[in-house]
C-alpha cells in the first residue's frame, strides 16, 4: 500500500466525523438562517449523557439512542429557548446567542463532570486494525459506517420527503411556506432536533474514538465549518465533498514534509482552500441585492447629553486614578478603555458596515506582535502604535478581500476560518510570535526618568491615562467617521449595496476601507494590550477571544458608540466582581455565558438597542408632505438635446438564457423616455446594464458621449446616471435627511483622514452636502419628514426619497424603475408632476420603466417597447398605443418583427 | 470643528497628567499600611517607605533596629512590610477552579488550605495569622496576569505557590514580580521562568530537569535510539524537547524520531505514521505530552520503546493510567517528590502529608503531585516566614529563601541559592500497572533519586 493511500484509508474517521458535523451545521442553517457556533458543544453534551447512562448500567446500545435523543431534545431546546426569542433580531446577534450556548454548555458540563479527559464507552467492538505502521480502532470504522448512513440518510430526507422539502421551503421563504399549510416555526423547531441529533451521533462516536472532554471535543467542530463553506452552507452534497476535503487534508498535510510539521500546517492549507473556494464561488455585486439582515436597533444616532454632564464625565475619567480607589479598580479602568476600542472597531465594521467578524482578537493579536517586534527592535511605545495599527489594519483590509466576495453568514464563517488559521498557525510561528510562542518586550519609560516629560508606562495611572487617551481617539475617530460622507457611505453599503452602488458608492472600496479602519483600531487595542501586559502568547488571541470580543459588542448594542463604551465598562468590571467576590469563585464562565445570553434575549439590539427603544417611543410624528398642485402630466415642449444615454445593441445572457438581445434605445438631453413591456419582457435586466448592475455580452452602452460600457456601478452614477427601484431599496435604518446625505457622497473632496480628524475641507463637504440636501427636500416636498426613519415612512413617500436621492447625487439621467408600482391614483398623479418639474426646472433626462401605461405614456417624450428581450416597437407615445405589435404583446397573439414608426 | 475643540483639550490634559505619574509602580499601596501599625514597629520613621521591591531592599539593608522583638503577639514588630500587621500576614494565591487546568490544579487550593490551616491552629507565626487570599484565573495567562496585579496592589506580602502557572509565567516574564519585589514561594508550574527569576522559589522539579533524568536513566539502562514526541502548543513540551535533545547529544545517542504535535487534536494518525516511521523500532520513547494528547497518541498506535517509554510527572495521574490501559502496562513516569504510594506511604513526611490533606478535606486525591507540589510549597513558604521571625520583610524573606535548606522527607534535600533556584533536580521513577486490561496501581521502580546532571541547561532562549 503506498503512503499517499495509507494516508487517505487513515483519514476515513475524520472524514466521518466532519461529514455529520457539517450536516448538522447545514441542516440548522438551511432551516433557520443561524450559523451555529455552538455545534460542537452540542456533541459534546450528549456525549458525557451516554457516558453517564453506561456508567449508569445501560447497554450501551440503549446508552448511545438515550445520547442522540438527548441531543436531538437539546437542539429543539436551543431553538425554543434561544433562536426562536432572537427571531427578528440581526445574523450577528443569532450568532453571539449561539455563542453563549456554547460557553453555558461547556461550563455546565465542566461542572458536573470536570475537566478531566474521561475514556467514553465504545459503541462499537475493540478490535484495533493495523494498517501500515499505524492502526485503526473498530469504533473509528464504524464511525465512518455510521456517518455513511446517516449521510444517505439526510439526502433522503432533504431529497424526497415532504418533510425535508418543507423545511427548505419555509427557511427560504417563512411566509410562502406558512401559506402552503406549513408552520415555519415547528419546521425550525425539528431541523434543529435533527442537527442535534446528528451533532450527537458525531460527538458520541468521536468521543469513544478518542477522550470526553468538554473543551476539547466542543471545538473538534471546527474544520466542519470549513467543509458546511465548500458546500455553501446550505448544500448538503458540498458539504460532504466539503467533509471529505477537510477529512484527507486534516490527515495528509502532516506527512508533506518540514512544511506539514509545522504547528497550524492544516489549518493553513484548509484555511486557503475555503477562502479560494469561497472567492470562486462568491460574487461581487448581485442586481437583486443581498441585503444585510441587520436589526432594527442599527440606528446610527447620538445621544444627546446636556453640556454639564459630559464635563462631569470628563472630570470623572481624568480625576479617576487620583481617587481613592484600589488600583485594580485602576487597572480595570484602563482595562475598559482597551475594550471599549475594541468594541468601537467592531461597531464600525458590523454595526456600521454590516460585516460580521469572528477574528477581530486576531488583529488584535497581530499587533500586539507587531508592537512587541518593534519595540524589541528600539522603536517602543507610543513610535510603534501608528506602524503596528497600520500592520493589523493591512491584515484586516486583506481579510477585506474576501467580503468582496461574500456577505452575512459566509462571511462571519471566512473570518473564523481566519482567525483558526491564525490561532494555529501565524501566531505559531517564530517569526511572528518568538519561540515557544509568545513575546516579551522591556519595559522602558519614555523621557528622563524623573525629568518632564516623562512616561512610565508601567505606572497604573499614566497607562490609565494612554488607555484613555486611546479610547477617546478611537470615540472621536468613530464619531467623526459615523458624522462624515464615508460614514454614511458605510452605512449606505450595510443597507444595500446595490443603492450604494447606485448613488457612486464605490463598494469595494467601502468595505476595504471599513475593514482597515476596524482593523486598525483593534490594532491600537492590541498594542495597547502589548505595553500594558508587556508579553503576549499565541492562545491570548483565539477564537474564545475573538466571541468574547463580539459578545461584548452586541451586548453594547453594535449601532452605537455609547454601546461599546458601556460594553467596555461592563466585561471589565466583570473581572472585578470576581476578583472581590470569592464566592464566585469557578463561575466566571458560566456567569459571562449566561450574562450574555440573558442580555441577547432582554434586548437583542444591546443596551445601545433599549437606549434607542426609549427614544423612539416618543418619536417626532412626520408629517405628510404637503399637497401637490395637481398640473397637466407631460410638459408638452419637445426637448430637442443631443443624445446623452445611448444603447447599442447590447445583448444579456444569463447562462443558456438570452433577457435581452440587441436592444437599442436612447435618451436625448431633457427627454422622458418610457421603457414598456409585458412581465418578464427584460426591462429590468436592460436597466441593470445601463446602470452596470451586469454586464452585456455584447453592445455598448454611452454616457454623454462616453463610453461605460466597462465601468462598474459607482463610476457611472458618478458620471451622471442615477437610478431607482423596483423594491425600494433606501437605507431603512437612517433617516430621510440621511439617506440623501449619503447620496452626497460623490460630491465630497476631503479624503478619510480629513474627515475622521475633522479637517476644513470635510467641514466644507459637509456644508455643502446639507445644501444640497436641504435643496433636494424641498424639491420633492418631503422636508416635513427629514428626520424621521425610513422605515416608518409610508410607500408614496418612500418614492419621493429615492427621487430625491438621485437629485442630491446630481444625477442628470435618472433611470426609475416602476415608480408609480404600489402608489394610489392621487400619489401617481403627483409622483408625475414631480417627475415633469424635475425635467423642466432642472433638465433631469428621465428613462422609466412603468406597467402603468396610463401614467408612462401621459409622462414620456418617446417610447420603447421589449418583448421577450428584444425591442418591439419604438415611437410617440400616441403612435406607440395604436401599434398593433404592441397590443399584441400586450393583449396577446403573435410577435410580429420590430418596426420602427417614424 | 465642535468635537475636535474638545478633543484637543482632553489629549492636553491627559498627556500632562500622565506624566505626573512618576516613580515606581504601586507606589501608592504604601500608603494602606496602617500608621499605627507602622508607628508602632518603627519609631514612626519610616511608613512612607514601606514599599516594595528596590526600595524595600534599600531599606532593610540599613541596621534594623529590631531589638527588643520577639514571636509574640503585640511584640512582633507589627506592619513590618506590605502585607504584614501585628495579626496577620496577607498572602494570596492565583488558583484554577475553572477551565481547561482545573482537572489536575483544582484540588491544589485544599493543599494551600491545609497547610495555613495547621499553621494557624499552632497560632500562627511569629503571633501573626496567615491570611490566605485565592482567586480563581481559569488557567488564562491575561486573567491571571491580571490578579496577580491585584494582589500585588492590594498590598499582599507575598505570592503562596500560585498553582496557576500561566499567569505567573506571564508576570514574570513581564517583569511585575520583579518590579514589585514580591516573593512568589513555593511554585510548581514547572515552567524555565520560574526558575530563572529570583523572587520565584519552587519545589517542583522542572520539566527540564525531568527530561534531562528521563534520557540519562534510559541511557544507564542501555538504550541507544530513542523517540520522542512533545506538544508544540505549550511551553511545557517546547522546553522539555529542547532539554531533552541537549542531553541525548550530549549522552552521544540518536535521536531516530522527533515530533512534536498539537494538543487537542481528534487524530494523530498522520504524526503516528511519521513517529513510527522513524522510530522502527526504538530503545527508548520519550512522551512529553499532556494526558489526553498523550492519550490519543497512544490509541492511534504509537510506537513504544523497547526498552521503556517514559514521560514527566502531567502523566502521574490516575485518570491517565486508568484511561490508556493495557498499552501502558510498564510505562514509566517520573516525579520529583515521594509520592503516598508504596514504599513511600509509609514514610512520616508523606503520611502527615496524607493526614493534613485527609483533614481538609475526606475526598481530595492526595497522589495527584500537583497537590502535594502545592501542599510542600505552602510548607516552604511557613518554614521560611517562622525562620525569618518578627523583623518579617520581603527582604528578609528572600534573604532567608536564598540559604534555605529544606528537609520534609517528601523529596530530596532541597537549598536555593542567590542565582540558582533549581532546588529540585532529582527524580524517581513509577510504573504503571495494568492488570487484566485495568489499572491496578503504580510500582516503584527503584529508581532512587536520579539526579540532573545538566541542572538549568538546555533552557530556550527568550
Amino acid at each position: 500500500m503506498t503512503r499517499a493511500v495509507l494516508q487517505l484509508v487513515l483519514s476515513l474517521p475524520l472524514v466521518g466525523v466532519f461529514a455529520m458535523f457539517a450536516l448538522g451545521i447545514v441542516t440548522i442553517h438551511r432551516a433557520s438562517r443561524v450559523l451555529n457556533l455552538a455545534h460542537g458543544a452540542m456533541a459534546m453534551l450528549p456525549a458525557y449523557v451516554t457516558y453517564a447512562l453506561a456508567r449508569a448500567g445501560a447497554p450501551i446500545a440503549l446508552a448511545f439512542i438515550g445520547g442522540v435523543a438527548f441531543g436531538a431534545a437539546l437542539g429543539a431546546a436551543v431553538e425554543r429557548l434561544v433562536l426562536r426569542r432572537l427571531r427578528g433580531a440581526s445574523e450577528t446577534t443569532q450568532t453571539v446567542g449561539t455563542v453563549a450556548v456554547l460557553g453555558l454548555l461547556i461550563a455546565l458540563a465542566a461542572r458536573i463532570w470536570g475537566t478531566a479527559p474521561l475514556r467514553a464507552p465504545g459503541v462499537f467492538p475493540d478490535h484495533t486494525f493495523r494498517i501500515g505502521r499505524s492502526v485503526l480502532q473498530g469504533g473509528e470504522i464504524g464511525l465512518f459506517c455510521v456517518a455513511l448512513i446517516v449521510t444517505a440518510a439526510c439526502l433522503f430526507l432533504f431529497g424526497r420527503t415532504d418533510l425535508g422539502l418543507a423545511m427548505r421551503g419555509a427557511a427560504e421563504n417563512p411566509r410562502a411556506a406558512a401559506l402552503m399549510g406549513a408552520d415555519p416555526l415547528m419546521l425550525a423547531t425539528v431541523a434543529w432536533a435533527l442537527g442535534g441529533a446528528l451533532a450527537a451521533c458525531a460527538g458520541i462516536l468521536l468521543a469513544a474514538t478518542t477522550n470526553l472532554h468538554p473543551y476539547t471535543l466542543s471545538l473538534q467542530v471546527l474544520p466542519a465549518f470549513v467543509a458546511a463553506l465548500i458546500g455553501g452552507l446550505s448544500d448538503l452534497r458540498g458539504a460532504l465533498i466539503g467533509a471529505v476535503v477537510v477529512g484527507v487534508a486534516t490527515g495528509i498535510v502532516p506527512a508533506l514534509g518540514p512544511f506539514g510539521e509545522q504547528a497550524g500546517a492544516p489549518q493553513l492549507v484548509l484555511a486557503i482552500v475555503a477562502l479560494v473556494v469561497m472567492a470562486a464561488r462568491g460574487s461581487r455585486l448581485v442586481s437583486s441585492d443581498v441585503r444585510a439582515h441587520v436589526s432594527s436597533d442599527t440606528s446610527t444616532g447620538t445621544v444627546a447629553m446636556p453640556f454639564w454632564s459630559k464635563a462631569a464625565g470628563a472630570a470623572l475619567l481624568l480625576a479617576l486614578p487620583w481617587l481613592p480607589i484600589a488600583d485594580s479598580v485602576r487597572a480595570d479602568a484602563s482595562l475598559a478603555a482597551m475594550y471599549t476600542i475594541v468594541a468601537v472597531s467592531l461597531v464600525i465594521l458590523t454595526g456600521w458596515v454590516g460585516q460580521i467578524s469572528l477574528a477581530h482578537a486576531t488583529f488584535v493579536g497581530i499587533a500586539a506582535f507587531a508592537a512587541g517586534a518593534l519595540a524589541r527592535a528600539g522603536v517602543p511605545f507610543p513610535l510603534n502604535l501608528p506602524f503596528a495599527a497600520a500592520v493589523s489594519g493591512l491584515a484586516a483590509a486583506g481579510l477585506g478581500v474576501i467580503a468582496l466576495r461574500v456577505r452575512g453568514l459566509y462571511l462571519a464563517v471566512a473570518t473564523l476560518i481566519f482567525g483558526w488559521m491564525a490561532d494555529a498557525w501565524l501566531f505559531k510561528q517564530p517569526w511572528v510570535s518568538g519561540e515557544g510562542g509568545s513575546s516579551t518586550i522591556p519595559a522602558r519609560p519614555l523621557g528622563r526618568a524623573g525629568g518632564f516629560p516623562s512616561f512610565d508606562f508601567t505606572s497604573p495611572r499614566t497607562f490609565y491615562y494612554v488607555a484613555l487617551a486611546g479610547a477617546a481617539l478611537a470615540v472621536f475617530v468613530a464619531a467623526n467617521l459615523r458624522d462624515s460622507r464615508t460614514g454614511r457611505a458605510l452605512a449606505s453599503v450595510r443597507g444595500s449595496e446595490t443603492a450604494a452602488a447606485s448613488i457612486g458608492i464605490d463598494v469595494t472600496r467601502a468595505k476595504l476601507l471599513a475593514f482597515a479602519i476596524s482593523g486598525a483600531l483593534a490594532g491600537v487595542a492590541g498594542t495597547l494590550f502589548m505595553l500594558d501586559q508587556r508579553t503576549a502568547r499565541a492562545d491570548q488571541f483565539d477564537l474564545t477571544q475573538s466571541l468574547f470580543f463580539l459578545s461584548m459588542a452586541v451586548v453594547g448594542g453594535l449601532a452605537r458608540l455609547g454601546g461599546a463604551v458601556t460594553a467596555g465598562i461592563i466585561f471589565a468590571g466583570v473581572y472585578e466582581v470576581f476578583f472581590r467576590v470569592r464566592a464566585l469563585d469557578g463561575y466566571l464562565p458560566m456567569f459571562s455565558s449566561g450574562l450574555l445570553l440573558l442580555m441577547l434575549l432582554v434586548s437583542p439590539g444591546g443596551i445601545a438597542g433599549m437606549a434607542g427603544r426609549a427614544r423612539r417611543a416618543r418619536p417626532d410624528t412626520p408629517r405628510a408632505p404637503s399637497p401637490v398642485q395637481r398640473s397637466t402630466m407631460a410638459d408638452a415642449r419637445a426637448p430637442g438635446g443631443a443624445v446623452i444615454l445611448g444603447v447599442a445593441g447590447i445583448t444579456v445572457r444569463f447562462g443558456g438564457l438570452v433577457a435581452a438581445e440587441d436592444v437599442s434605445l436612447e435618451v436625448r438631453d431633457g427627454e422622458i423616455v418610457g421603457l414598456i413591456g409585458p412581465n418578464g419582457a427584460g426591462k429590468t435586466t436592460v436597466f441593470n446594464s445601463i446602470s452596470g448592475m451586469n454586464q452585456p455580452a455584447a453592445g455598448r452602452i454611452h454616457l454623454f458621449g462616453e463610453d461605460v460600457t466597462a465601468l462598474p456601478p459607482h463610476e457611472r452614477a458618478r458620471r451622471g446616471l442615477g437610478r431607482t427601484f423596483q423594491a425600494i431599496q433606501l437605507f431603512r435604518d437612517m433617516t430621510v435627511e440621511d439617506n440623501l446625505l449619503a447620496a452626497a457622497f460623490v460630491h465630497g473632496r476631503a479624503g478619510v483622514i480629513p474627515q475622521l480628524f475633522v479637517g476644513a475641507r470635510a467641514l466644507t463637504d459637509e456644508t455643502e452636502a446639507r445644501e444640497r440636501v436641504r435643496a433636494a427636500l424641498a424639491m420633492t416636498e418631503i422636508d416635513a419628514v427629514a428626520t424621521a426613519r425610513v422605515a416608518d415612512l409610508p410607500f408614496g413617500v418612500l418614492r419621493r426619497v429615492e427621487v430625491a436621492r438621485t437629485i442630491v447625487a446630481g444625477a442628470r439621467v435618472v433611470m426609475l424603475d416602476e415608480p408609480a408600482s404600489g402608489l394610489d391614483d392621487r400619489e401617481t398623479d403627483e409622483l408625475g408632476d414631480l417627475l415633469s418639474r424635475l425635467r423642466a426646472e432642472h433638465g433631469m433626462s428621465l428613462l422609466l420603466i412603468e406597467h402603468d401605461v396610463r401614467f408612462v405614456t401621459a409622462l414620456s417624450h418617446r417610447m420603447w417597447v421589449l418583448d421577450r428581450g428584444r425591442i418591439l416597437a419604438q415611437g410617440t407615445p400616441s403612435e406607440i398605443r395604436t401599434h398593433p405589435a404592441v397590443i399584441a404583446a400586450y393583449l396577446g397573439g403573435a410577435a410580429p418583427e420590430p418596426v420602427a414608426i417614424h | 470643528m465642535k468635537r475636535a475643540l474638545p478633543f484637543a483639550a482632553l489629549v492636553a490634559v491627559v498627556a500632562l497628567l500622565s506624566t505626573v505619574s512618576i516613580g515606581p509602580r504601586y507606589r501608592t499601596q504604601a500608603t494602606r499600611v496602617s500608621r499605627t501599625d507602622v508607628t508602632s514597629a518603627t519609631g514612626g520613621d519610616d511608613g512612607a517607605e514601606q514599599v516594595s521591591g528596590e526600595g524595600a531592599r534599600a531599606r532593610s539593608d540599613r541596621p534594623a533596629a529590631r531589638a527588643g522583638l520577639a514571636c509574640a503577639r503585640g511584640r512582633n514588630g507589627g506592619a513590618t512590610d506590605t502585607g504584614v500587621t501585628g495579626s496577620t500576614i496577607k498572602l494570596a494565591a492565583t488558583v484554577v477552579k475553572s477551565g481547561i487546568g482545573a482537572s489536575f490544579l483544582g484540588e491544589v487550593p485544599l493543599a494551600l488550605e491545609a497547610v495555613v490551616n495547621t499553621a494557624n491552629r499552632a497560632g500562627g507565626i511569629c503571633g501573626r495569622l496567615l491570611q490566605l487570599e485565592m482567586v480563581d484565573d481559569g488557567w488564562r495567562a491575561d486573567v491571571g496576569q491580571r490578579y496577580i496585579r491585584n494582589f500585588i496592589a492590594d498590598g499582599a506580602f507575598a505570592l503562596a505557590v500560585s498553582p496557576s502557572s500561566e499567569g505567573l509565567d506571564a508576570a514574570i516574564r513581564n517583569g511585575d514580580i520583579a518590579r514589585a519585589g514580591i516573593p512568589v514561594v513555593g511554585a510548581d508550574g514547572m515552567l524555565i521562568s520560574q526558575y530563572t527569576e529570583p523572587w520565584v522559589w519552587p519545589v517542583a522539579a522542572s520539566t527540564i530537569s525531568a527530561m534531562h533524568v528521563i534520557a540519562q536513566n534510559a541511557v544507564a539502562r542501555g538504550a541507544k535510539t530513542f523517540g520522542l514526541v512533545f506538544d508544540k502548543s505549550y511551553h511545557f513540551g517546547v522546553e522539555g524537547a529542547a532539554a531533552f535533545r541537549g542531553a541525548l547529544r550530549r549522552l552521544r545517542v540518536d535521536l531516530v524520531a522527533d515530533v512534536g504535535i498539537e494538543a487537542g487534536l481528534p487524530s494523530y494518525k498522520t504524526d503516528v505514521d511519521r513517529f513510527n516511521r522513524g522510530c522502527d523500532p526504538c530503545d527508548f520513547v520519550a512522551m512529553l505530552l499532556e494526558p489526553g494528547s498523550a492519550l490519543q497518541w497512544i490509541r492511534d498506535g504509537a510506537a513504544f520503546g523497547q526498552i521503556g517509554t517514559g514521560g514527566p510527572q502531567p502523566l502521574f495521574v490516575d485518570s491517565f493510567a486508568r484511561n490508556c490501559g493495557a498499552r501502558c502496562n510498564g510505562m514509566w513516569v517520573w516525579t520529583g517528590y515521594n509520592p503516598p504510594l508504596a514504599p513511600f506511604d509509609a514514610h512520616p513526611a508523606v503520611a502527615r502529608y496524607v493526614n493534613d490533606m485527609r483533614a481538609r478535606s475526606s475526598t481530595v486525591d492526595v497522589s495527584n503531585p500537583f497537590v502535594q507540589g502545592g501542599y510542600l510549597g505552602m510548607a516552604l513558604l511557613v518554614d521560611a516566614l517562622r525562620r525569618v521571625g518578627p523583623d518579617l520583610t520581603r527582604t528578609r524573606l528572600r534573604a532567608e529563601l536564598d540559604r534555605l535548606r529544606l528537609a520534609t522527607g517528601l523529596t530530596e534535600p532541597m537549598t536555593w541559592r542567590p542565582g540558582n533556584h533549581f532546588a529540585n533536580t532529582s527524580l524517581q521513577a513509577y510504573s504503571v500497572v495494568v492488570n487484566s486490561g485495568s489499572f491496578a496501581g503504580w510500582r516503584y521502580e527503584q529508581t532512587g533519586w536520579v539526579r540532573d546532571r545538566w541542572v538549568g541547561e538546555d533552557a530556550p532562549k527568550r
